[in-house]
């Protein structure tokens, strides 16, 4: 810390101060103040302040950990965010300083109490000259009463640390563990008119104009969305408006309070010295300078990616509204539209239908797939904002505490795994049909000529057709869907397989069937003292239907993909008979249906190239060093020892045994099936919510994820702890016979060589 | 093969940015890297059951087939090596801080000692001195023997927790 510390500082006199200390949102609105703006009355809790937090309660050793736990290039947003998350919950349960909550409430007495505040982000790196964090730095208003203030500063500190921050630093290079975080505390100010204003357009970088959008009443309804505003557009130099929009419902602005918004946000530009964006309440006499920034976004942001990682964060109303729309309209009419297409086999078909059909296909995959990038995964969000509400309200110890009541019995993947151990229990009534079966699949008879011999046996109508029967009835209702390129309902093998192996060592399910009642009781009954019960219900609603939605609409996809693969091979079979494609080829990339449909439309039998696939991978060990100890995360608790099965390709699901130790590079939603034979998972791919987290908490199986090259490190028949508490992968037993026999061998140590 | 909705990490989508991936360092070479970083290292040796830790400073060869370090006889050191020839070592980098745990690395070694005859030590004093030049009248020294430790086993642990092992090729030249 610097020699002369200061904590807290006046926004009438925080200009003299340098940015690093009161960063840039205080800045800039004390240097409106000192020019004669009104400007809401605040004062700005210093860098120094956030440092005598984090020294205080030695959170920097937390936070190094966390942020240098594996380089970023490893992560996903997941594994991103639950860093996020852990430094945040750290972070709520860290005490104010003493002497630091004595100077805060001395600064907040000047305000009578009940005063509604706001308390704003005001990071050194933000609303600068580089950088604009906007959005990425949290902001609370409307916040009154000592305790709350408190709390909403800690979250402002720890926002420093959010994913979509480190995400931003990491594309901007910006060196995350130096970064330091300033606070200001304002006095909500609403007039009867508020607004943002833009000195140069942000959107076509054209600084010939001015954008003004006002709306009745308080700001934050503009900003989130909620209200549409007025919005005109005008000649910088002029003063004639360009164009003007009322989205709202009443005008709010005549021409003397458009020319008086243009004169002062001119003003605004000229000293700060380039284009600004403007948050004001507030006309003629009142105009209120809430917050100013410079414009950044027409400065290289072309990054599509940043844009993209904006959107997976819908708040409020807007993650509301998405979640009544994705759980009823868009899920049902994936499904409608799966089963739709289920019920029309392309061999069958005309050339016309088929062509049709196939077409129809793929525009709604492509159709889907979009859906999928622009609103499944954003819902994703649904999950972490009922964590981020939980942890709020009952700071647990364990961060991932909320993750118990969102557990519902609705998952696909639930279903289709209790329905594949209904039918391995349904399997040992009948021993000799079983015994049948083991042969049949150890004589690698599978495929279509599989479905046939089953099906000749259930027509028999012998005592095992029940069980035939429920398991076709599976096969086309669960298993519609493709792995690496195939079809596992015409692979009847690998699903027989893993029925086999549950039917041999049969334990009853072993999905819990409490629903953590307590959890719940307790979450409802705090929220209910806070009377945020029905923000509670709410929320844990929108988490349900997010958590569950998170798996089934890849299976859906899936799905969607099975019948698009099924036209695709009939229409290249047809290409290939016309002598359009050299050779079938063994796998497709879906999105080469268009080329297969043009091959089967074209009048001059073009030659189609389709895009080769490859099979798996196979990888070979890069490390000369042997593995002992592995770290990933914990994401399914439990302790277990056991043999190791590397799963590279869909072969070997057909090896596996009851209870191996599954090791995966990314499980895909599609192959959870294979779960229930776990006996713990490891996998490349991190994160709280990947589809094995999910699934193996549901089923109370050991995991860790996140451990960088597990496929490469582990070997099929390796004997593996696993601990999915701590999130450690020990490979081996502790021996120590080398350096015994070593020992044993005298005294003919390697003198010799010299 | 790249799935549509196996969701893409965002460093993926990012156009020019991505760093290149810094050319693969074997684990041999992170041990090497941290033994020639080091100065000091932990010796354990024991007697009749009882273990004994203590500060040397070491030398390791370029192979990493051996450790060279330095003891005055009288020492109790010494005359447990003398006793029982297995020993273990820890070289590692720590700070003293405790934030900068994930960037600790640190080895395990577990070998065989031997006293080095006046005649064998000339082959590795240079070594030593190499390294440790202020200690020449250390070396120099009649009541002072060296001892060299053929590794057995390296147990490379960094990121707090994760650990590898590594043995040293038996068939690779000496220095």
């Amino acid at each position: 810390m610097e020699p002369k510390a200061k904590f807290i500082i006046s926004l009438d006199r925080a200009y003299e101060y340098p940015v690093r200390l009161i960063g840039g949102k205080s800045r800039n609105a004390s240097i409106c103040k000192r020019e004669g703006f009104l400007v809401p009355d605040g004062f700005c809790i210093s860098t120094d302040s956030y440092r005598a937090f984090v020294k205080e309660n030695k959170l920097s050793a937390n936070i190094n950990f966390e942020v240098m736990r594996k380089p970023y290039e490893e992560m996903r947003w997941e594994e991103i965010w639950d860093v996020a998350l852990r430094i945040r919950s750290s972070f709520i349960k860290a005490r104010m300083p003493d002497f630091l909550e004595r100077k805060i409430l001395k600064a907040l007495s000047k305000w009578p109490e009940g005063t509604l505040l706001a308390i704003r982000s005001s990071s050194p790196d933000e609303d600068s000259k580089d950088y604009s964090f906007a959005g990425v730095h949290e902001s609370f208003i409307n916040v009154s009463g000592e305790t709350e203030v408190l709390e909403k500063i800690k979250l402002v500190w720890a926002s420093l640390w959010s994913d979509r921050s480190l995400l931003y630093k990491k594309e901007k290079s910006l060196d995350s563990i130096k970064s330091l975080m300033a606070v200001l505390v304002q006095k909500m100010e609403t007039k009867d008119v508020s607004g943002l204003a833009f000195s140069a357009d942000p959107s076509d970088k054209d600084k010939n104009y001015i954008i003004i959008e006002a709306i009745r009443g308080s700001l934050d309804l503009l900003v989130d969305n909620v209200k549409s505003p007025e919005r005109f557009k005008i000649n910088k130099k002029t003063g004639e408006v360009h164009s003007s929009k009322l989205l709202a419902d009443d005008k709010l602005l005549d021409a003397e309070s458009i020319q008086m918004l243009r004169t002062r946000v001119l003003e605004i530009e000229n000293l700060f010295g380039e284009p600004v964006d403007i948050e004001w309440t507030g006309l003629k006499e009142d105009f209120t300078v809430l917050q100013v920034r410079p414009i950044t976004i027409f400065k290289n942001d072309s990054n599509m990616e940043r844009k993209w990682y904006l959107t997976l964060t819908p708040k409020g109303k807007k993650l509301i509204n998405l979640a009544e729309k994705v759980e009823n309209v868009l899920i049902p009419e994936l499904m409608k539209t799966c089963e739709k297409y289920a019920e029309l086999l392309p061999e069958a078909l005309d050339k016309e239908t088929f062509l049709a059909g196939l077409k129809d296909r793929g525009d709604s995959y492509e159709r889907w797939t979009k859906i999928y990038l622009d609103e499944f995964i954003p819902f994703a969000q649904g999950i972490r904002n009922f964590g981020t509400f939980y942890n709020d309200l009952l700071k647990p110890q364990n961060a991932y505490q909320f993750v118990e009541l969102l557990k519902t019995e609705g998952h696909i993947a639930r279903r289709r795994n209790t329905e594949m151990s209904i039918l391995a229990e349904n399997l040992n009534q009948y021993p000799e049909f079983k015994r049948e079966l083991r042969i049949l699949i150890k004589q690698n008879i599978r495929g279509g000529e599989l479905l046939k011999a089953l099906t000749e046996r259930k027509q028999a109508k012998g005592p095992e057709s029940e069980f035939l029967l429920r398991f076709f009835e599976f096969l086309n209702k669960e298993m519609d869907f493709t792995y690496e390129n195939v079809s596992l309902n015409l692979a009847p093998e690998v699903s027989l397989h893993v029925i086999l192996a549950l039917s041999t060592n049969h334990e009853e399910s072993s999905i819990k069937d409490d629903l953590n009642e307590g959890y719940q009781k307790e979450y409802l009954e705090t929220a209910d003292k806070f009377r945020k019960k029905d923000e509670a219900v709410q929320w844990l609603r929108v988490g349900r239907v997010s958590w569950r939605l998170r798996d089934d609409d890849n299976i859906l996809m899936g799905r969607l993909e099975n019948q698009l693969l099924l036209f695709m091979r009939e229409g290249a079979k047809i290409l290939a008979i016309g002598g359009q494609i050299k050779e079938l080829p063994e796998l497709m990339d879906l999105s080469d249906w268009r080329k297969i449909y043009q091959g089967l439309t074209s009048s001059t039998l073009i030659k189609v190239e389709l895009v080769p696939v490859l099979k798996g991978s196979t990888l070979t060990n890069p490390s000369d060093g042997k593995p002992r100890q592995l770290v990933g995360q914990p994401s399914s608790p439990g302790l277990i020892t056991g043999k190791a099965r590397v799963i590279l390709s869909l072969e070997d699901f057909k090896s596996i045994d009851n209870g191996e130790i599954l090791v995966f590079d990314a499980v895909q939603p599609q192959m959870t099936f294979i779960i229930p034979l776990a006996g713990a998972i490891v996998e490349r791919r991190g994160g709280m919510l990947v589809h094995s987290s999910i699934i193996a908490r549901e089923m109370n199986i050991p995991a860790v994820n996140g451990v960088s090259k597990a496929t490469e490190l582990i070997h099929t028949g390796d004997i593996v702890t696993v601990n999915g508490d701590l999130g450690i992968v020990v490979i081996g037993r502790p021996e120590f016979d080398i350096e015994l026999n070593k020992s044993a061998g005298g005294s003919e140590i390697g003198i010799q060589n010299l | 093969m790249r799935k549509v909705y196996d969701e893409p990490m965002f460093i993926d989508l990012k156009i020019g940015i991505k760093k290149k991936e810094e050319a693969k360092k074997s684990l041999a070479e992170d041990i090497r890297r941290l033994c020639d970083s080091q100065s000091f290292a932990v010796l354990a040796t024991q007697g009749n059951g009882q273990p004994y830790a203590t500060l040397i400073s070491f030398a390791a060869t370029q192979n990493l087939k051996y450790i060279i370090f330095t003891t005055p006889k009288a020492t109790r050191k010494y005359s447990l090596i003398e006793g029982d020839k297995r020993v273990s070592l820890l070289i590692d980098n720590r700070s003293n801080q405790p934030d900068s745990i994930n960037q600790i690395s640190a080895l395990t070694i577990t070998g065989n000692a031997r006293i080095l005859t006046d005649e064998d030590q000339e082959h590795w004093t240079d070594l030593f001195m190499e390294k440790h030049p202020y200690l020449s009248n250390f070396v120099e020294s009649d009541s002072t023997a060296m001892i060299l430790v053929e590794v057995v086993r390296y147990f490379y642990v960094r990121k707090f927790q994760e650990v590898f092992e590594w043995s040293p090729k038996q068939n690779s030249s000496s220095l």
